[in-house]
């Protein structure tokens, strides 16, 4: 009885065994690369970007470079959250994130190494990191998008903070829960205060403003005519003009450095490996460097329609150029400070 | 035993992490406190046990009337209905949840009904909603199991009550219902659970539960000691539920008497016809109207070869994944389950409950728990298949045992030491008795997790190597981009696949029925 109890327990390890390592390969060899220096190098990148959005140029860095580009989708957060998991021990030589606060708060850990300056200095210093550890690849400014079928521009009012009048009651649309809405939100304490902020927050909630997971679903709510105007980025009714030129909705782009029309940053940084790896940050900021060039920037230009944030580079569909987008003048880093951000949200009842 | 413990080891995985996580950070006491003692806490605690609640017994009684109707009646066409009622396994919840937004809204198949009846846009939301779309997908969780109970009762008790003059209810009541409530409380317990950790559907449809907000902690503040404490107390509430569970089953009552069960059979006479638009509702509800509207998406897609190059890889990792998942998951959970059914005692109750937790954590948390572990003790099987499989094998233990448990249930030792006493050696009895009747449990186990395991995402997307895509992994990525018209040939692809093994498996069942 014993023996075969112990011969099992010796099958289930080889058992374990086997599907550990030999299941490695159904679809790609995955041993971490650190000690592969030679040319061509395979590179892993975890993106939180999906693939139909940047696959398209990492297939223009492997073409152009003859290196390989292994990439490892998920959400922004979701692939954050797993970077903090790993420390040191992460395979991934590169982090392309949705976002600025996910980059702040990879930087505020210490999980990320500083990029060259003949890297940084590609973009203008309000869309990368002071201390150099990320940098802003494409931007995606806040609007308020409107359904032009329901209102006029000139109904517009002159801040995101007079929509709490009552006259836009049950006409607005909006995603508390959607990252770039928190950074908006983060940007107006920042600016407003905590107290105006909770109080406009809870005047937009007396509005019956009416919630939607995201984006792109509050785009497409507007043009169905759900809702009058809604909280959104700028570059999802392009994609909608794009399928349908007749799409009744436009932006509109609040004036005067408004909070609502904060300017935020889809990046890139490079988690710091647990012992320095002179080749890794190399080919590391290859890519990086790839990703500022004038292909790639015309590239996201034309199929994301967000602001390429190199220099000297124009927006696509006729879009206003960034220059005349008034941004609240802010350090993006600090968009980090969600945890005050949700406990107002979660205060006011628009998050659970 | 020691494989035993060692199982059970492997399920205590993310428990342990989650209180490293919490006890490790700085400030962990404090926090701890003022989480426990929160109103939110408890507000979320209500929300996920009422929803639980109010899926668990919606899907029992679904399930349990479209038993009978398929499985214990003379009902019409009534192999067609036993694969129509189960393939809404085969459709994710998120899936469902889309559909059913997407539904009533303007423009979607019954978004007229919102227009005649006046209603605001998006009323279609919150704890209601999500438990009309989960009762609809979770429903065939229990229905399977209490199946297969049916075919495993008899009807000589039922009988006896009627011959000693009780009613028809009565004696349903009192000689048929015991049969098979160990069944039923053990689909119920996977309905409930599966509730609990479930994330697409309660996050489309925005009902505040526990894994919702542990999902919103993860996604807004990176704040993984608030998701781990968020996750405790969910920890808390699936042991609730499993002692609840082994409450209502108490002691067990399935009588085995070593002979062939004579399963019974209702005459339904002129009612038999009416037992076919109660399946034909159910089934229009949970499988015709998410299929119009996937087919609906596909008709509006532009393109279909790039979509396609992306597709057949991906189908044909979720095949090769989810095979070796579930013959692994088998495989590991054949010792729990005959542990559980041959040597009942304190300790073996408790590996059974542990290989449950896993089953209502939220996969994130899975994920990161292997992550933890493996980066410190094993680093290179990290970024491998075999993680992945891991992360399966903690998720879908628990569903594997309970129609292995089953299986061994009917093999009985007394079976077995009576062919010994025969003379038949080892291999002979093994081959000729035990096999033969473990095959059933071991094939819907089969099939329980290989459904799961192509529908799996979470888990999925944090632990596959880089550069990897299953089919949910490429269906998330369109939804996530709105992009429905090129989400739906995986989704229609993925259905079709679990649907095609849900088809074998009954097929096979019916073969099985004719030659006994």
């Amino acid at each position: 009885m014993r023996n075969r109890t112990v011969m099992n327990s010796f099958l289930v390890t080889t058992i374990l065994a086997l599907t550990g390592i030999g299941f490695a390969d159904p679809a790609s060899e995955t041993e971490p690369t650190q000690e592969k220096v030679e040319s061509p190098a395979e590179i892993i990148v975890y993106s939180g970007r999906s693939e139909s959005l940047i696959g398209p140029a990492l297939k223009k860095y492997e073409d152009a470079t003859g290196n390989t580009v292994k990439v490892k989708y998920g959400s922004t957060s979701g692939l954050t959250a797993l970077l903090l998991e790993e420390g040191g021990a992460t395979p991934a030589h590169v982090f392309i994130a949705q976002d600025a606060g996910a980059l702040g708060a990879l930087a505020k850990n210490r999980r990320l190494a500083p990029i060259s300056d003949s890297v940084l200095v590609e973009v203008e210093p309000r869309f990368r990191s002071p201390a150099g550890h990320w940098v802003g690849v494409t931007g995606r400014a806040r609007s308020v998008a409107y359904n032009t079928n329901a209102m006029n521009p000139s109904d517009m009012p002159d801040s995101i903070r007079d929509f709490t009048d009552p006259k836009w009651k049950g006409r607005i649309g909006w995603a508390p829960g959607n990252g770039s809405f928190q950074a908006f939100v983060t940007a107006m304490r920042m600016r407003d205060g905590d107290a105006k902020t909770e109080a406009w927050l809870r005047g937009i909630m007396a509005n019956e403003a009416v919630v939607y997971p995201k984006n792109s679903a509050i785009v497409r709510a507007l043009g169905a005519g759900e809702v009058d105007l809604g909280f959104v980025n700028h570059y999802y009714l392009y994609r909608f003009l794009s399928e349908d030129p007749e799409f009744p909705v436009k932006n509109h782009f609040l004036p005067n450095g408004d909070p609502g029309t904060l300017v935020n940053v889809a990046g890139a940084c490079m988690p710091k490996p647990a012992t320095p790896d002179a080749a890794r940050v190399a080919q590391a900021e290859e890519l990086i460097r790839f990703l500022l060039d004038e292909e790639a920037q015309t590239y996201f230009a034309t199929t994301t329609y967000e602001y390429p944030l190199a220099k000297g580079i124009a927006p696509a569909m006729n879009m206003p150029p960034l220059s005349s987008i008034e941004t609240p003048d802010m350090d993006l880093s600090n968009l980090d400070d969600l945890e005050g951000t949700l406990v107002m949200l979660r205060k006011v009842g628009a998050l659970p | 035993m020691i494989l035993c413990l060692s199982i059970g080891l492997l399920a205590l995985t993310p428990l342990a992490y989650l209180l490293v996580r919490t006890i490790g950070e700085t400030g962990g006491g404090t926090k701890t406190s003022s989480f426990l003692f929160s109103l939110r806490t408890l507000e979320h605690a209500g929300t996920s046990l009422g929803l639980a609640a109010v899926v668990t017994t919606a899907s029992t009684l679904i399930a349990l009337f479209l038993a009978l109707c398929t499985g214990a009646s003379d009902l019409p066409f009534r192999r067609t209905c036993t694969v129509l009622v189960v393939c809404p396994l085969a459709i994710p919840c998120y899936v469902g949840a889309a559909v059913y937004i997407g539904t009533f809204s303007p423009g979607g198949l019954l978004g007229g009904a919102s227009e005649i009846l006046g209603v605001r846009y998006g009323w279609f939301s919150g704890f209601w909603a999500s438990a009309f779309v989960l009762t609809l997908f979770t429903y065939p969780l229990a229905y399977l199991p209490i199946r297969a109970g049916l075919s495993r009762s008899d009807r000589t008790l039922l009988e006896a009550a009627r011959s000693l003059g009780h009613s028809r209810t009565r004696a349903w009541v009192h000689g048929m219902l015991p049969q098979i409530r160990t069944s039923m409380v053990a689909g119920s317990l996977m309905v409930a659970l599966y509730t609990l950790s479930e994330f697409g559907a309660v996050s489309m449809l925005r009902c505040n539960t526990f894994t919702r907000v542990i999902y919103l902690e993860y996604e807004s503040a990176f704040d993984r000691t608030g998701a781990a404490l968020s996750s405790l107390a969910l920890v808390a509430l699936i042991g609730l539920i499993l002692l609840l569970g082994e409450w209502m089953r108490g002691r067990n009552t399935s009588g085995q008497t070593g002979r062939p069960a004579r399963p019974c059979r209702w005459r339904l006479g002129r009612w038999r016809w009416l037992g076919v638009p109660g399946v034909g509702v159910v089934t229009l509800l949970s499988v015709g109207i998410p299929l119009t509207s996937i087919f609906r998406w596909w008709g509006r897609s532009h393109s279909t070869d790039p979509v396609l190059d992306a597709i057949l890889p991906a189908l044909v990792t979720t095949m090769v994944l989810a095979v070796v998942a579930a013959v692994v998951v088998v495989i590991l959970a054949l010792p729990t389950s005959m542990l559980a059914s041959r040597y009942p005692s304190k300790l073996s109750r408790m590996i059974e409950r542990i290989t449950h937790i896993g089953f209502g954590l939220p996969g994130i948390v899975i994920g990161l728990a292997l992550v933890f572990v493996v980066l410190r003790f094993l680093p290179a099987v990290y970024q491998t298949w075999g993680i992945v499989i891991a992360g399966y094998v903690i998720l879908f233990l628990a569903q594997a045992t309970g129609p292995l448990r089953a299986g061994f249930d009917r093999a009985p030792r007394p079976l077995e030491d009576a062919a010994r006493t025969l003379g038949a050696r080892w291999p002979r009895r093994l081959r000729r008795i035990t096999i033969p009747l473990l095959v059933p449990g071991m094939s819907s186990a089969f099939l329980l997790v290989f459904i799961s395991t192509t529908k799996e995402l979470p888990n999925t997307l944090l632990l596959a190597p880089a550069g990897s895509h299953t089919l949910s992994t490429r269906i998330w990525q369109y939804t996530e981009e709105a992009m429905y018209a090129e989400s739906a040939l995986p989704a229609l692809i993925l259905i079709a696949l679990s649907a095609m093994m849900v088809a074998g498996l009954v097929w096979r069942e019916g073969m099985v029925e004719k030659t006994a």
